[in-house]
């Protein structure tokens, strides 16, 4: 019952941090002078001017601008994107899923990779190779991932060219009919396998890229978990029933030192979100990151507003739906909150 | 007789005072017993050599005029590879030369990483303690208001914020202050929550001490420890955050700093110019290398259950 109760507060909870947070977007897009300032001109008279802010609304009261955008947002128009050329509406959902096509893969790679080295380490604990984990896991912490991804550029591009830039090859691409938007999924719909090759290719190294970072903090938690849990006494006990090592890290140990680990995975969703814009910008990748950097260069606010508002959602969900999954595995979290 | 005595032993300015620099010592002493462990030292060498540069930048490079923090251009010779003579570190495509950006890079960041880190500790430590020892609404509204910081990843944030300020290396560190101090002010409140427990505070009250004076001698002084950790792994940290803004374009052209080093440098990588982008990330990650290791280092000593880790 508990943790029903807990959802549903969290569930709750939820409406209210994203009108906080469209407030603070809102609040964001007017520091910085007035929001027409791309449609005005030097030789535009004062009653032009006046025009184009009665027009768009500037003249009102903020509130009721916050008002009059909020309803935009919410029947789906967030403006015009001066970097695309097109609609906010038409072109993000397209870059939102092939941002999301790649962060799906490296989070994958960052919780496979992160809690398998995590799990080798905290079952060695201050062996050698303990030592090697954690000096990668502390570096990869330190790693300024614009420039890692940049160094596997280097590597896989110039010296070892297999790593192609961009998100595919335009003629195996054009070939297949996407209904998902989502390359690697349509490419199997398409029953296409070269094109599905081509997905995966580009994918690789980014994704890869990606989910180091997060393969990082993963592991740091995992094996610091897996330590802790290494020391209690049902280990113990498994041992003592005459186990193989093996299978009491594995059955027993790991399964535990899984449940703290959930919550670094779901913050390390955060950190893959920011990751891609940085990943998408070196490989080339057309997704909302690299849109968004686009935007911010050129001070288009309705690319940079729609985005940080759709980041902060898609954050928003997934650390929700972390949060329920951990209250059911680990039930003395709900014991604890207010 | 005998409360008197305990009473007299934490009331006279005195007994404060030794209390913060009993605190003082406490963090000398455990920075030794951190240094033991081989890779808190080599955190500790690369920063003091990293800080030892930015010191001493205008003798090792000479300084650009009019603004040494902007790459002096050599238009005759632009994308050279290292080794040429005059420009050991070789030269960008704009004929800026590389090293001058790694040197007076470590001054940038060193100023950069003061400037956020001093601002930032600043306003977390006073609405840090506004939630925590004035409490109640105050406590319920400022901590809400850190939540929404905390709830939307920093860096999209950031952008936003340097972005609608416009590009300039100013506007980044306006845009990272804006959003450090939560960081703070949650563990400042933390520390002041469970200090204000103690006996002695009880005792400050009842000899009459003034509300704030118990703030400034009986508890502020407690929460220093876990700030200093804190404010440690920040310095790094910020001049990673600041160094990926500025890889995006968000600072002005041609100053010299490693993000932007790296991001003038990135367009020549896929035509095998190199130089620009790797020397100008590697110094990144040695600065925050250097001030995760030494944080992670003091941090374990402070409490021992993450030793090992």
């Amino acid at each position: 019952m508990q943790v029903r109760e807990y959802v549903v507060r969290r569930l709750l909870k939820l409406p209210l941090v994203l009108l906080a947070v469209t407030v603070a977007v809102f609040a964001l897009s007017r520091v910085g002078g007035s929001p027409i300032a791309i449609y005005l001109e030097h030789e535009m008279s004062p009653d032009e001017v006046q025009a184009l802010e009665e027009r768009y609304g500037v003249d009102k009261p903020l509130p009721m601008q916050y008002v009059a955008w909020l309803g935009g947002v919410a029947r789906g128009d967030l403006g015009w994107s001066g970097v695309s050329v097109a609609p906010v509406s038409e072109v993000l959902p397209a870059r939102l899923v092939a941002t999301i096509e790649l962060a799906t893969l490296g989070s994958f790679i960052a919780i496979a990779l992160g809690i398998g080295l995590g799990t080798y380490a905290g079952a060695r604990r201050n062996r050698f190779s303990d030592h090697v984990i954690r000096v990668l896991t502390v570096s990869g912490a330190s790693l300024p991932l614009f420039w890692f991804a940049l160094m596997m550029l280097i590597l896989f591009y110039l010296i070892i060219p297999i790593a192609p830039l961009g998100r595919f090859d335009p003629d195996v691409y054009s070939q297949i009919t996407h209904y998902t938007g989502f390359y690697t999924i349509d490419s199997l719909l398409n029953l296409n396998p070269s094109a599905f090759v081509d997905a995966i290719v580009h994918l690789a190294l980014p994704a890869f890229v990606l989910g180091f970072e997060g393969m990082a903090v993963v592991a740091r938690m995992m094996r610091s978990s897996l330590v802790e849990e290494m020391g209690e006494d049902y280990v113990d006990s498994a041992r003592a029933k005459g186990l193989p090592e093996r299978r009491v890290i594995r059955r027993h140990a790991r399964r535990n030192a899984l449940i703290p680990t959930i919550t670094v995975i779901g913050l390390s969703w955060g950190v893959l979100l920011q990751g891609s814009v940085v990943v998408e910008n070196v490989f080339r990748w057309p997704g909302l990151g690299r849109w968004a950097t686009e935007g911010v260069i050129r001070g288009d606010r309705a690319t940079i507003m729609a985005f940080v508002l759709v980041t902060a959602v898609v954050f928003l969900v997934v650390n929700l739906v972390v949060d329920v999954i951990y209250a059911y595995l680990d039930r003395r979290v709900v014991l604890g909150t207010d | 007789m005998a409360d008197a005595a305990h009473v007299d032993h934490v009331s006279p300015l005195g007994g404060r005072w030794q209390s913060f620099t009993t605190k003082a010592r406490r963090i000398g002493d455990l920075s030794k017993t951190a240094l033991k462990s081989p890779t808190t030292l080599a955190g500790a060498v690369i920063i003091v050599i990293l800080i030892a540069m930015a010191i001493l930048a205008p003798l090792l490079v000479e300084g650009n005029r009019p603004d040494p923090y902007q790459l002096p251009r050599d238009w005759s010779a632009i994308n050279m590879p290292p080794g040429t003579p005059g420009h050991p570190l070789g030269t960008t495509s704009e004929g800026g030369d590389v090293l001058y950006g790694v040197v007076w890079g470590a001054r940038t960041s060193l100023r950069l990483a003061f400037i956020v880190v001093g601002i930032t500790l600043v306003v977390g430590t006073v609405i840090g303690s506004i939630a925590g020892f004035v409490g109640g609404k105050w406590d319920e509204v400022l901590m809400r208001v850190v939540d929404v910081f905390l709830a939307v990843p920093e860096l999209i944030l950031a952008l936003a914020i340097a972005a609608l300020l416009g590009p300039s290396f100013r506007n980044i560190i306006i845009a990272i202050s804006i959003l450090g101090w939560p960081r703070y002010a949650r563990i400042i409140r933390g520390q002041i929550i469970h200090t204000k427990e103690n006996e002695y505070v009880d005792a400050a009250h009842v000899i009459g001490d003034s509300k704030f004076r118990i703030y400034l001698k009986d508890i502020l002084p407690n929460t220093i420890t876990p700030v200093v950790v804190a404010a440690t792994l920040q310095m790094g940290a910020v001049v990673l955050f600041a160094a990926t803004l500025s890889f995006l374009g968000l600072a002005e052209a041609g100053i010299a700093e490693w993000g932007n080093l790296v991001g003038e440098g990135q367009a020549g990588i896929v035509s095998g110019r190199w130089w620009v982008a790797t020397f100008g990330g590697l110094m990144v990650f040695l600065w925050s290398l250097g001030f995760n290791l030494f944080g992670d280092g003091v941090r374990d000593v402070l409490d021992p259950r993450t030793e090992g880790r």
